[in-house]
């Protein structure tokens, strides 16, 4: 058993048997527990009955809805929820976030991208099961979420407030993505859930100070249609990127 | 008015001759102001001038003068004549003028009906024959009128000005298939008379008309209204076949569309599935045999031609939920450069060989939905640098004009080839059959759609290179951001 990995419990949600054996092969070559599920239903079952780390759950199960499952896991565990969605369903992505869910991965996917996301998620949630970590580094920028300070090369960025809560709630969630709708509603509040370009303009005005080049940005990430990523790994974008087009 | 005007002309005129005539003769002069008068303004208004004039000839020329009783009992007779002969003059010229009015009457409705006609048989739709109908019947009769024209479903459509006697009368008539409303036998409380226009196989629609002001003869009216209505329904009923052929001739055309796409979805997804199942089947049966390298190279072309696959499959169903509109545009202000920024990042490394110029103001913010407008950058960008050799410079402009704005990516390659700028918007064109560098052949079908779904347009010209010009509108006023509270 690889150590990378310390063994996690994985408990794969996924009604097509090929796929979930390829999930199975892919997984425990990384060194993961998998468990299999084909249903809702069975999921529960599993879950209560095991100590799972992580759910990767497919969004189309025979006898409900994937989103259902992940409201219902929210309620006992706050253990990372991974969603499988085809790419152009992206207001089914966006309503799965909304759940509870952590990250997507897009079907189809290539392995690269599927354990990459599988990675950050296991790290940020033992980092946040400890004492809940304070501190991030992004290459050149470190942010500071006790202090409330953000620094680039060691010197001190000022932020205004608002441009500070929107980072704060993106590093509360550092790797995994935000949707727009929740962030609109943890920095401007509950209505102000549809003034999507608030978003945009404090976003590139957070790219130009933190952003080594802010047309070509490395941590401050825009998932179109679906939200924002603070991305603690950038090395996870290219791979990405790579696998998503030809 | 005119008698008036005749009685003082004719007094002044009087006043003037009066000391070279006898006084009787005077009279002669009022008897002309009387025949011009009757031909002018009717039998009313020469009688009342007949009556003026006698008085006013009694007052003014008479002896004695301002006094009413002559002097000479003899005057009496002159004033007895006068009123018989200006009496017989008037009712002549009454009656030319009648008939000449009836003659003018007959002529206008001659020459609406002739309108009418010539229009019916111009009018393409519903709309133009209710139009033309308008037309004719304030002409011809001075009443408003207005077609009612059945839907689909034999149902007449909700027309507002109408009263609840008004709906329950054209309803009627549509269903007896006869007259009904003011004027007839049936619902007779409807303030205006519907008449049911009827085709061979059943009623097409009511014409409401209002009862005419003052028509002299209901007969003529009755005639004129008959004929209209009959001209109304030939009309109507050419209309409906017309638009029946119509929509035939769409059917046909969309059919023939979908056996061109299945061709094409059939033939793309074909040839990569044979070197996926190729390749796949090589490997299981013949991998022992097959050294490394060609075995990595199997693989490769596995994962490639999958992809393709499902490039394929996700332009297809992006198109068709746009085109079926599943996907409705749910615009933004968007900052310009994010945008471009995130076409660009989408496409990678497959930018490296290609020089890209952007020109785009720092602060431009555009209205439009970014997943779509991104989309459309992405296959814009990606299809310059299909059709276009490395080297090629591609230049990306956002522009903000009042009321629009305006996303240009032009290239400085071989351009399009002359006579294709529109037919590569359509759905599985393919410029180029070098099969390296096809496309889906459907990625500018999409930016079509994505800009007609936005209310813009797009077009292609070749200026030393092909151009691609996408142009939305932008609504005034941009965005009102949130002021920093704190």
């Amino acid at each position: 058993m690889s150590t990378a990995t310390g063994g996690a419990q994985i408990l794969v949600v996924e009604d097509e048997e090929l796929i979930r054996a390829l999930l199975r092969t892919t997984l425990e070559a990384e060194g993961y527990v998998v468990h299999e599920a084909a249903t809702a239903g069975e999921a529960e079952r599993l879950a209560n009955n095991r100590r799972i780390d992580l759910f990767l759950i497919d969004l189309g199960l025979p006898d409900r809805d994937g989103t259902a499952l992940i409201r219902h896991l929210r309620t006992w565990t706050q253990r990372p929820v991974i969603v499988l969605s085809a790419r152009t369903l992206e207001s089914q992505k966006v309503e799965a976030l909304d759940a509870g869910a952590d990250d997507y991965v897009s079907k189809p996917f290539g392995v690269a991208e599927l354990h990459a996301r599988l990675r950050v998620a296991l790290r940020h949630a033992s980092q946040t099961g400890q004492a809940g970590q304070s501190r991030l580094v992004l290459g050149p920028v470190t942010i500071d979420l006790k202090t409330k300070t953000v620094l680039r090369d060691g010197e001190r960025v000022k932020l205004t407030a608002t441009q500070w809560r929107l980072l704060e709630a993106l590093s509360r969630h550092a790797g995994g993505v935000v949707t727009s709708r929740q962030l609109l509603r943890e920095v401007w509040g509950p209505a102000h859930v549809d003034q999507g370009h608030y978003l945009r303009i404090y976003m590139r005005q957070l790219r130009q100070r933190l952003e080594k080049d802010p047309s070509h940005p490395q941590f401050l990430i825009t998932e179109t249609g679906i939200g924002y990523r603070l991305l603690v790994d950038p090395g996870l974008r290219t791979e990405a990127a790579t696998a998503a087009r030809v | 008015m005119t008698a008036g005007g005749a009685l003082a002309i004719c007094t002044l005129v009087g006043v003037a001759i009066e000391r070279y005539f006898d006084p009787a003769n005077l009279i002669m002069v009022y008897l002309a102001g009387v025949v011009y008068v009757a031909l002018r303004s009717g039998r009313a208004a020469a009688l009342f001038t007949v009556v003026g004039s006698i008085v006013l000839f009694d007052l003014l020329f008479v002896p004695p003068r301002w006094a009413f009783k002559p002097a000479d009992p003899q005057y009496f007779f002159t004033f007895a004549v006068t009123l018989i002969v200006g009496l017989i003059i008037g009712q002549l010229a009454g009656a030319v003028r009648q008939e000449a009015r009836a003659a003018e009457g007959r002529a206008r409705r001659v020459q609406a009906l002739n309108r009418l006609t010539t229009e019916l048989v111009k009018a393409r739709g519903t709309d133009a024959i209710g139009a033309a109908l308008r037309a004719a019947f304030n002409e011809a009769l001075g009443v408003q009128a207005e077609l009612l024209v059945v839907d689909d479903n034999g149902a007449l459509p909700r027309w507002l000005p109408a009263s609840d006697d008004d709906l329950r009368a054209a309803e009627t008539a549509l269903r007896e298939c006869r007259e009904a409303g003011a004027g007839t036998a049936l619902d007779a409380d409807a303030r205006r008379h519907y008449i049911p226009l009827l085709a061979a196989d059943r009623p097409l629609g009511v014409l409401a008309v209002e009862p005419a002001r003052a028509e002299p003869d209901r007969a003529v009216e009755q005639r004129l209204l008959k004929i209209f209505a009959n001209q109304a329904a030939i009309a109507l009923e050419r209309a409906l076949f017309e638009r029946r052929s119509a929509e035939a001739a769409l059917e046909t055309e969309t059919e023939r569309l979908r056996s061109t796409l299945l061709a094409g979805i059939s033939h793309d997804f074909r040839t990569p599935l044979t070197t996926i199942v190729g390749s796949a089947t090589s490997l299981l049966e013949q991998g022992l045999v097959i050294d490394e390298a060609h075995r990595e190279a199997l693989l490769r072309g596995v994962l490639l031609e999958a992809q393709r696959m499902h490039a394929l499959l996700s332009d297809l169903l992006d198109l068709t939920r746009m085109e079926e509109g599943a996907v409705r545009p749910e615009p933004e202000w968007c900052p310009a450069d994010e945008l471009v920024d995130q076409a660009r990042a989408a496409l990678g490394d497959r930018l490296d060989g290609h020089r890209v110029t952007v020109d785009v103001a720092e602060e431009a913010i555009v209205w439009c939905d970014a997943r779509l407008v991104e989309q459309v950058l992405v296959n814009l960008l990606d299809n310059a640098v299909r059709h276009t050799p490395a080297g090629t410079t591609i230049a990306i402009s956002v522009k903000v004009q009042p009321g629009t704005w305006s996303l240009v990516v032009h290239d400085d390659g071989p351009g399009i080839p002359a006579g294709q700028e529109q037919q590569i918007f359509k759905k599985f064109f393919r410029g180029q059959q070098d099969p390296e560098s096809r496309g889906t052949g459907l990625g500018l079908a999409i930016c079509a759609v994505a800009a007609q779904l936005h209310g813009g347009t797009i077009t292609a010209t070749n200026e030393r290179g092909a151009r691609i010009e996408m142009r939305l509108p932008q609504p005034d006023g941009a965005a009102a951001l949130p002021r920093e509270g704190e």
